[in-house]
């Protein structure tokens, strides 16, 4: 705790550190210049990739839709300090006929895939985003082609009543839901003063625990770096969080942060405050929490590997460990995690001294 | 507890005891390792602390309680943090105990000198007199001086064992790539004399170190020596961003100028473009703008050129100056003004007076722009304070060109090439000088002594305490020195080595009358020195070395020099603040 004297004749502090209120003003003053583009046509949707990825019955295709919605309900709210889905968003009314038209346009791209992932940068359960005539219907001419379905949103949207009438659409053609949750860290402190997440992990377990009871599996996204902690501590909650969700998910994705436009962590990198994480993190992480994972798959894709904005190391040997992390992803097996650990390269030094410095550097006050 | 004993710039040399350590001011933190130990993942890179004397310092991650330190470590804390961007001044400060003032924003802020030094600016201010600016992340030795001088006590070996561990070899010419070293550059004992290239990384981070170590011992005799800004001017060239920020701070005028003593007791060294914004300069020409006003009386004003030797009296182009104005009674005649930077203009009767006795400049015969811009500033200044009969210039040819479209048209040109001592030159101001004797009043020399001391009054409190002084006196012994007499009472002295007025307890009492420069202290007799614990308040115009006056309740207790700023002396609770020469 902050040692204060009494005759100290310091200014205040700038606001109380890390007061929701504070956290959003910096989200919103670091959005100020993004402007939507309202005439875009709410029958197109914004992206769709088909990729290689795994399920608990091993390696297979995956069709990954993002659909264009009125966007995340938390986003106008507050929003968080790395997410920068709103620009995909429309910001106006779409009716439910838009949503299934950009369904209708995005099934002629189905070839074989056994998995489908259905985005919409906010939360597919909220129904004052994603209206649940379209959410049925969508799932409804999706069950017979896919063996799983994914699709995320909040835990609060989480609830029997809503998630039960999906697993009867689905249950009939063998094709399962899952909902993956950002739960982002097990730390309430990191959800709440770093992310400005709005729940914390208590909140992710009653979802979970819902969604199992529902009939649905969980996919927990966790959050590799969050802005404010150093590369040290960003591993070290990753491994924590990885343990503490491992008994409430079917899978967990570590997801390495990666500067989004217009977000507050997009600030802060341009104004050398931010870095996202190196990928010997992503390796530590795997490495040290493939036990605890108790089998469940583990996986960590990093969006931009290998790039100034996303995870990266020093730039001559990321060519070499992103694809050894590739094959564990498919593979899930950690002995590609350790070849990559293996790969020599001089910024392995650099990279130590970060995690033991970086600490040192700010953001930290004196005790004894 | 902070005893803070030599002061130069926004610097100072102190002492901080910590449990039963002393650390020397400005100081580092070495590392110590993360607390508690044993914890995983943190070994330090150099397990020898190069000054085993010093506090040591470590860390926790945030999420771990704060550990017990031992006395002689500070452990840091971590938390989740706004950075400095997200701040609107970018400057926090975090107390530890009530002596160290913690900026844990300033190892972002470091990375642009503009907003950078209006922080140093601020956090200095902030931290007050009283407690030890820490700027965490700081300390790479080629950044030490300038950091210094802008008032940081305390640094962190972070940022040179992170440099390490790039390969960088840091010195006080700037950062290098150790492997591109294949010469000795350093007999330091990590060094022992061999070349760089050939280091490991924990042999670059122990020579780091040293190199920090020993360039906080170089800053803090140069302060103790008087010659912080003579180093910073040097240190600065190591890089372009380091010039920048020198720059920045002489923009931070006020903030180093309230820290700054009025004099030290070295040479004045203006070697670079930078030295003409330096606190002592500007102080100066702000002063003769400002509070100075030229004595009423002489007639003629007679501009000079400066010399190499201060004061320019002793020099010999100006006792050649002198023996024409004496051989022809002129010195009730005129009113002698030398040009030159860079100080702009000195009046004779301020010659004395720091820096003007007291710099060096390189002598090329040349004025750049920045240079003729504030010299022709400055004399249409004191053109429009009063009006002179005639003007005569007996500049070399480059400076009269530079300021004649200021000057009358009658001005009187008595040197007409470069060098105002040719025998011709000098012949034309004898002759020019006992023309105008003949056509103007002299003044009597012991008006002129008064008109000159009251000037230096001026420079030194302001014109309304000069006044106050002044009232009804008048002056014995002749220039370079003089005592104020009024009513058969002395008042104040010009010593030639100060070039201010010392003041008696009889002229204290006008200056504490007059209200300015005037101490205040707790309902005691002073007998030799006031200590800062016993001030009460004082006028925050006082600098170290100003003459000051000391009361209780507006009861004259003592009159001295004051060692500290006026601010400092309230807020410190150690040292003394005011060396009393007489005392009631």
């Amino acid at each position: 705790m902050r040692a204060t004297t009494p005759e100290t004749t310091l200014t205040p502090k700038e606001a109380p550190l890390l007061d929701r209120g504070n956290l959003t003003k910096a989200i919103f003053a670091a959005r100020k210049r993004f402007e939507h583009d309202r005439a875009v046509d709410p029958t197109q949707y914004v992206k769709l990739w088909k990729e290689d990825d795994v399920s608990e019955a091993g390696p297979a295709r995956a069709l990954t839709l993002i659909l264009r919605t009125r966007g995340c309900t938390w986003d106008y709210q507050a929003s968080c300090t790395m997410c920068g889905y709103f620009v995909d968003v429309l910001p106006k009314k779409l009716t439910p006929d838009d949503l299934i038209a950009q369904w209708r346009r995005a099934q002629r791209e189905i070839h074989d895939e056994a998995l489908l992932k259905i985005y919409t940068g906010g939360n597919f359960l909220d129904a004052n985003e994603v209206y649940p005539a379209a959410l049925h219907e969508i799932l409804r001419s999706a069950a017979p082609r896919f063996r799983k379905i994914t699709v995320e949103t909040r835990p609060e949207y989480i609830r029997a009543d809503v998630v039960k009438p999906l697993i009867d659409i689905l249950a009939p053609h063998d094709c399962k839901l899952e909902l993956a949750i950002g739960l982002e860290s097990s730390s309430d402190e990191v959800c709440d003063q770093a992310i400005n997440k709005g729940y914390g992990f208590a909140e992710f377990v009653k979802g979970a625990k819902t969604a199992h009871e529902s009939g649905a599996r969980v996919k927990a996204y966790l959050l590799l770096k969050p802005p404010f902690l150093t590369e040290d501590e960003a591993v070290e909650d990753m491994v924590t969080s990885v343990r503490d969700a491992a008994p409430h998910a079917d899978v967990l994705s570590v997801n390495p942060t990666n500067v989004q436009n217009f977000t507050l962590v997009d600030r802060m990198y341009r104004r050398r405050e931010y870095r996202p994480p190196w990928l010997w993190s992503i390796l530590e992480v795997l490495q040290r929490s493939k036990p605890s994972a108790q089998g469940r798959i583990l996986k960590s894709d990093p969006v931009g590997g290998g790039k100034n904005r996303g995870a990266h190391n020093c730039g001559r040997c990321d060519e070499k460990v992103l694809p050894l992390l590739e094959r564990y992803n498919a593979t899930q097996d950690v002995a590609f995690v350790e070849a990559a650990q293996a790969v020599d390269c001089r910024c392995k030094r650099e990279y130590r001294a970060v995690r033991d410095l970086e600490g040192f550097l700010g953001a930290s006050h004196f005790t004894g | 507890m902070l005893d803070v004993y030599a002061r130069d710039g926004a610097g100072r040399n102190a002492r901080l005891r910590v449990g039963e350590r002393d650390t020397p001011l400005p100081g580092m933190l070495w590392h110590a390792g993360r607390l508690p130990p044993g914890a995983q993942g943190w070994a330090p890179l150099l397990d020898t602390n190069p000054n085993p004397e010093a506090l040591v310092l470590a860390t926790t991650r945030f999420t771990e309680p704060a550990p017990v330190g031992s006395s002689d470590q500070l452990v840091l804390r971590r938390r989740l943090a706004p950075t400095a961007s997200m701040l609107e001044s970018g400057v926090r400060l975090d107390l530890l105990g009530s002596h160290v003032a913690v900026w844990d924003t300033a190892y972002d802020l470091s990375k642009d000198a503009k907003p950078f030094a209006a922080a140093l600016a601020r956090a200095r201010r902030e931290a007050g007199f009283a407690r030890v600016l820490y700027a965490q992340g700081l300390g790479e030795p080629h950044t030490l001086a300038a950091l210094v001088y802008a008032g940081v006590d305390l640094f962190d070996a972070t940022p040179l064992l992170l440099a390490a561990a790039h390969g960088t070899y840091l010195t006080t010419d700037g950062r290098f790539d150790a492997a591109t070293l294949t010469e000795s550059v350093c007999a330091c004992p990590a060094c022992q004399d061999e070349a760089p290239s050939t280091f490991t990384t924990e042999e670059v981070a122990a020579h780091n170190q040293y190199a920090a170590r020993t360039e906080l011992g170089v800053v803090r005799n140069a302060i103790a020596a008087g010659r912080l800004r003579e180093l910073v001017e040097a240190r600065v060239r190591a890089h372009p961003e380091q010039t920048a920020l020198l720059r920045r701070l002489d923009a931070e005028y006020a903030a180093i100028e309230a820290r700054a003593p009025i004099q030290r007791a070295s040479t004045l060294h203006a070697n670079t473009k930078e030295s003409l914004q330096r606190v002592e300069c500007r102080r100066f020409r702000e002063r003769v703008r400002d509070r100075y006003r030229p004595p009423t009386s002489p007639p003629v004003l007679v501009l000079f050129p400066c010399s190499h030797r201060k004061p320019y009296s002793t020099s010999r182009t100006h006792r050649a100056f002198g023996d024409v104005i004496w051989s022809v009674g002129a010195a009730g005649l005129v009113h002698e003004v030398i040009l030159t930077s860079p100080l702009g203009l000195v009046p004779r009767e301020l010659e004395l007076t720091y820096p003007a006795a007291h710099y060096d400049v390189p002598v090329t015969g040349e004025w750049d722009e920045e240079e003729g811009t504030m010299i022709r500033g400055l004399l249409a200044n004191l053109l429009s304070k009063r009006s002179y009969a005639r003007v005569v210039s007996h500049l070399p040819r480059h400076t009269y060109d530079l300021v004649r479209g200021l000057l009358p048209d009658d001005t009187i040109v008595t040197c007409e090439g470069e060098n105002a001592t040719a025998p011709e030159a000098l012949k034309r101001l004898e002759l020019v000088l006992k023309q105008l004797g003949t056509e103007h009043r002299r003044v009597n020399l012991a008006q002129l002594q008064l008109e000159r001391l009251r000037a230096i009054a001026d420079y030194q409190f302001g014109p309304s305490v000069a006044d106050a002084l002044f009232e009804g006196a008048h002056v014995e012994g002749k220039w370079p020195t003089g005592k104020v007499f009024a009513g058969g009472e002395q008042l104040a002295m010009l010593p030639t080595t100060r070039g201010l007025l010392s003041l008696t307890l009889a002229g204290a009492r006008r200056v504490l009358d007059a209200g300015a420069y005037r101490v205040e202290i707790d309902d005691f007799r002073v007998k030799g020195g006031v200590f800062a614990v016993g001030v009460k308040g004082a006028d925050p115009a006082i600098r170290p070395g100003d003459e000051v006056v000391v009361h209780h309740a507006g009861d004259l207790r003592a009159v001295g020099t004051a060692l500290m700023s006026g601010p400092e002396m309230v807020e410190l609770k150690r040292g003394e603040a005011v060396n009393a020469r007489h005392h009631t």
